[in-house]
């Protein structure tokens, strides 16, 4: 094996050693029309069929590959820390894309679009600001928009709502070609018909 | 090692490391012409037209035809009879920085465009730039730089790749970090570029002291980055207290050359744009220089601008949640409210600070403001919503 | 299991949730390989194929590990591979229409643009699933699974333009090593610019149908390129990447 194949091995096991032991498991299906937990808080019937790859408090779902769809569930993100990472505000390095618990949903939006950024997308744009329901809880949900480095465009929404004081995010994303006019109607279905569990 | 091709660019490369070491002849370089095809910058110039065309499909190229004829215009009268040589690109990038390319790419970023004040600013900095290719420091520089093939492939993957915003991006840092190496020139170069800029400006009538005081700026902003994160002024443009004595002691020369500022031409040039550049500033959160750079706007900035400027520093404090950050937050939106034109948003954005403060009497009546000034909002829901919780809880106190 | 994990394990789990399919390239033996799976069996007798844009792109692996780009490199390999492309084609009866290379000019929001970048995209989650065996339960539980992907019908401007049925698109990558190195950064797949990961040779070939978007074929070739310096390891390796074309 050539050093460059055996760095990245060592590197994989890492990974797959702490994805496995935060409760990761293999990668399964979402049925359609069947009910099915989502990362412990939700119940979400889909119309149509999904991979689900799970981990700890996560869940990436995609039905032909991650670049062509995907639905990123995010749980339980605790005050001050980065949206979609792991580093936390701190006296040292108080600025960031960091949740602060009670933020109103214009500043999580805004904390979510620079954090989108920070992933390394071009021209996120986020409109539409909406409150929605799940069940009896009020979220809120907004359109958003980005490029890739060879200028793929990217259409989706992201939702978004505080529980527990933290915070929960869903963000699903297609390409604008073909891939998200094609599925976005049964995305809508599913949020239409998530339900959280007490 | 027989296969001609192959030689002839083992040649190239020779004749590029013999160029390091010897003193390689400079072309005399007259307008519009292109170096002879079997010189080391011909190879050079292939490509870096490759690396070009990469730029041409960059999803942070901005390619409005206004503010891109409006730049154009400016390289055109500053750079005389180079203007043929010279191709403009505007590109989204939050940072102050412009570069020349030896082909003549010259990107000019937004964190430039939103940084200069007025004609006289932008013009001393574009004029700069044609300074360093006019005395043919960038052929120069990468004849110095170590593997230049690799410096081209470089600009190719920058000009292609997104941008990002702030400091967590480890990917997009690591590239700039790169793009910079290729265009840290002598302080020689500066120097003399420093003056070819000054020059020019002053030839056409720019008031003389406009490029030490975009200087003084830049440097104030610098001194002030967080070190964790990278600074607002890229690091092609080394702000130096060096070169802001030199532009000033050049200024005093020239104090009676010119007195235009090109002021109003800059604003209106810039005005569609002018929020979107604060906003992206804002995004990356780097707050102790954005704060530097919005006092330094607020000084001079007056009718929409300034409230813009006061707006965003409103945003900014609120955001940073300091000590005594939300009266700061609350000054500076009402400061905005009282010039005319200023955005509803405002409104919105102190009801939300209102709200933070536990104060929803006033968060209502700000948001009862922005839905009537802006019915049409695209996130009047949200809005409403928080007003029938500002108005139950209002009701309950 | 329901400690809270530790920081680093958050922001691991949402990069390995992007990127773990790519790391897995790693694990791969390095041995000419080709993947051929038809869903109906085709013929091109008599039909009409257009190269596109093919993406090539030549490194050199630093003694620190990094990749570094070569411009020079690059733009001979591409012109070699082109005339050892549109030569192998010919030799064995296709029809050939010109290389298509879109406008310079052309912005990337323009569909030509958006149907060759998702074209892409579509090509490295192929290698993902069904080259790299990444796990994608709607592709069924066989290690081998159907090829059923599509670029979608807006590839039909390209069938304007081109007047051909089939669209070629290749995507290389080859990392030449200068001295011993040690980890690897790769700046090209996490800017999605370069799909490919893992060993440092590396090429995939896709035809696609230019009236429904369907890919029809696709070959994947690591290790031994060519050298792509030379016309001689340019032939070699277009030999070896449209080995099973149904020509």
């Amino acid at each position: 094996m050539r050093i460059n194949e055996r760095w990245a091995v060592r590197i994989l096991a890492a990974g797959l050693i702490m994805l496995v032991s935060a409760c990761g498991g293999p990668p399964g299906i979402v049925r359609p029309n069947e009910p099915t937990r989502v990362t412990r808080i939700y119940t979400a019937t889909s119309p149509i069929e999904w991979a689900r790859y799970k981990s700890f408090n996560a869940e990436l779902w995609t039905i032909d590959g991650t670049a062509l769809n995907r639905i990123l569930w995010l749980t339980n993100i605790r005050d001050k820390y980065h949206v979609f990472g792991s580093s936390r505000a701190t006296k040292r390095r108080p600025d960031g894309p960091f949740y602060r618990t009670g933020m109103d949903a214009g500043e999580i939006e805004s904390v979510l679009r620079d954090g989108i950024t920070g992933m390394g997308v071009a021209n996120v744009k986020t409109t539409n600001l909406q409150p929605v329901t799940i069940g009896n809880l009020t979220a809120f949900r907004f359109d958003v928009s980005f490029d890739v480095g060879n200028g793929l465009h990217y259409l989706g929404n992201l939702t978004f709502f505080e529980r527990r004081k933290k915070l929960n995010l869903i963000w699903y994303s297609a390409p604008a070609e073909y891939y998200h006019p094609r599925d976005s109607h049964a995305v809508d279905q599913l949020l239409a018909d998530l339900q959280i569990r007490e | 090692m027989s296969r001609k091709p192959k030689l002839l660019a083992w040649i190239a490369v020779a004749a590029l490391l013999a160029g390091c070491a010897s003193q390689q002849p400079l072309r005399d370089m007259a307008p519009g012409e292109r170096p002879p095809e079997d010189t080391d910058e011909a190879g050079l110039w292939m490509a870096l037209d490759e690396s070009e065309m990469a730029l041409q499909r960059s999803p942070l190229l901005i390619r409005d035809a206004g503010l891109n004829a409006y730049v154009k215009k400016l390289v055109c009268d500053l750079a005389g009879e180079y203007c043929r040589d010279i191709r403009v690109y505007i590109i989204r990038r939050p940072y102050f920085n412009a570069s020349m390319a030896p082909n003549g790419v010259m990107q000019v970023w937004t964190g430039a465009l939103l940084r200069s004040e007025n004609e006289a600013q932008l013009g001393f900095v574009l004029g700069h730039e044609i300074g360093h290719f006019l005395h043919q420091h960038s052929i120069k520089q990468w004849r110095r730089t170590k593997d230049i093939m690799n410096a081209l492939s470089i600009l190719q993957l920058v000009a292609a790749s997104a941008g990002t915003r702030d400091a967590y991006d480890i990917f997009d840092v690591s590239q700039l970090v790169a793009y910079a190496s290729l265009y840290k020139y002598s302080r020689d170069a500066e120097r003399e570029s420093d003056t070819e800029g000054f020059e020019r400006a002053v030839k056409l009538g720019y008031r003389a002291d406009q490029g030490a005081l975009l200087w003084q700026g830049l440097l104030a902003e610098d001194n002030a980055r967080d070190r964790n994160k990278p600074s607002g002024i890229f690091a092609t443009h080394p702000a130096t207290e060096e070169r802001m004595t030199t532009l000033r002691e050049a200024a005093e020369a020239f104090a009676n050359a010119g007195s235009r500022t090109g002021e109003e031409g800059y604003r209106s040039a810039t005005e569609p744009f002018f929020a979107s550049w604060l906003d992206d500033e804002m995004g990356r959160r780097h707050y102790p220089q954005t704060i530097v750079l919005l006092d330094r706007l607020q000084e001079r900035a007056t009718g929409s601008h300034l409230a813009w400027v006061d707006y965003y520093r409103g945003e900014l404090f609120r955001k940073r949640r300091a000590g005594g950050d939300d009266k700061r937050a609350i000054d500076a939106y009402r400061a905005a409210m009282r010039i005319s034109g200023y955005p509803p948003i405002a409104h919105r954005d102190l009801g939300y600070m209102y709200r933070t403060i536990q104060q929803p009497a006033l968060a209502a009546s700000e948001w009862r403001e922005y839905l009537k000034l802006k019915p049409d909002a695209a996130d009047r829901a949200t809005v409403e919503h928080y007003l029938s919780e500002a108005t139950g809880a209002a009701h309950a106190n | 299991m329901n400690s809270v994990p530790p920081p680093a394990l958050r922001l691991l789990r949402v990069l390995l949730l992007f990127g773990i399919a790519l790391s897995l390239a790693a694990c791969k033996s390095t041995h000419v390989r080709t993947t051929v799976d038809f869903k109906d069996s085709f013929s091109l007798d008599g039909r009409t194929l257009v190269m596109v844009e093919p993406s090539i792109q030549l490194y050199q692996m630093q003694a620190s590990g990094v990749l570094e780009p070569k411009a020079e490199w690059t733009r001979l390999a591409r012109k070699y591979f082109s005339v050892a492309v549109s030569d192998f084609l010919t030799q064995n009866n296709a029809k050939l229409a010109p290389d298509y290379f879109p406008d310079a000019k052309l912005p990337s929001e323009h569909r030509i643009r958006q149907v060759l970048a998702l074209n892409y995209a579509v090509m490295g989650t192929i290698y993902q699933h069904s080259y790299l065996h990444v796990p994608l339960p709607t592709r069924g539980t066989k290690r081998r699974k159907p090829l059923s992907w599509t670029v979608g019908p807006g590839v039909q401007e390209i069938r304007k333009v081109t007047g051909a049925d089939y669209m070629l698109t290749l995507d290389i990558f080859d990392a030449y090593t200068s001295k011993g190195r040690a980890a690897m950064m790769v700046l090209g797949v996490a800017l999605q610019l370069g799909i490919l990961q893992g060993g440092s040779q590396r090429g995939i070939a896709t035809l696609v149908d230019l009236e429904t978007g369907d890919v029809v074929w696709f070959n994947v070739m690591t290790d031994q390129l060519g050298d792509l310096r030379d016309q001689e390891g340019a032939t070699v390796t277009a030999h070896r990447l449209l080995k099973g074309l149904p020509l």
